[in-house]
């Protein structure tokens, strides 16, 4: 399974210091997130990944071991970026 | 290579402009560092400004009954005990926009009683409250509520 962000261009993104604040035009929310979670959603802006692909690149470019624990956290946090409504998975 | 090839994708300069990351990875590992929270993705989501403004006084119980506020009357301090109104999955409340109380008397509590019993009866006034489906509110909290409703007026506060 891929995933791919949703209407990321439409996001207003304001970078407190490494810390970002997101408004999200299509539910009217704000959401905090930071540095890992702005490449996450700016990566899959660029082209649908799966989970392997997404823990591998987050891991590389925050200097992470990719195991177990560090997958099923970004698959964690995947699910909860889709129920907000800021990505999607791959028709 | 996919996986290379999107990290040039992702940094081009459309995206780095949005992000405003900068280009000195030195800060950016300084940084990554210093915020304990890089390691993982991090999102919470905030109220919305519409929510804010429908809901006027919202907050957190407060965090202990030493922080709780405590009205003097004839009888002995009692518990200020606010009804609210909603609570949110996040574990704060709406109290609304004219916040409604009572005064929790049971327990009595007698000042001249050791603190470790005041203590005591403060907490047994707390969890009676709890059980009158109420809170308790900080004074920090009852300040703003005061201030901003009114809805405390003629209380005379330890």
């Amino acid at each position: 399974m891929r995933w791919q962000s949703n209407h990321f261009h439409s996001l207003l993104i304001e970078d407190w210091g490494g810390e970002y604040t997101v408004y999200q035009p299509d539910s009217g929310k704000t959401h905090f997130l930071n540095q890992m979670s702005i490449r996450l959603l700016s990566f899959l802006s660029q082209n649908p990944a799966t989970l392997l692909e997404i823990s591998h690149y987050l891991s590389t470019a925050f200097e992470q071991e990719a195991d177990q624990d560090f997958r099923d956290n970004i698959e964690k946090i995947l699910y909860h970026l889709d129920a907000l409504g800021l990505i999607k998975k791959e028709k | 290579m996919e996986i290379k090839n999107s990290k040039e994708q992702t940094d081009t300069p459309e995206v780095m402009q949005k992000l405003s990351t900068g280009n000195n990875q030195h800060k950016q590992k300084r940084r990554t560092l210093l915020k304990g929270t890089a390691a993982l993705p991090v999102v919470i989501t905030l109220y919305s400004g519409s929510a804010l403004a429908r809901s006027s006084n919202i907050m957190g119980e407060a965090a202990s009954v030493s922080e709780a506020v405590f009205v003097n009357t004839i009888d002995g301090p009692q518990l200020l005990c606010v009804k609210p109104v909603e609570k949110f999955d996040n574990g704060t409340y709406d109290i609304g926009d004219m916040p409604s109380y009572m005064l929790i008397s049971e327990p009595k509590i007698q000042l001249n009683a050791s603190e470790q019993v005041i203590m005591m009866k403060k907490a047994q006034q707390m969890d009676n409250c709890h059980l009158l489906g109420g809170i308790m509110i900080s004074a920090t909290a009852f300040t703003s509520i005061a201030a901003k409703t009114g809805a405390f007026d003629n209380l005379m506060i330890l």
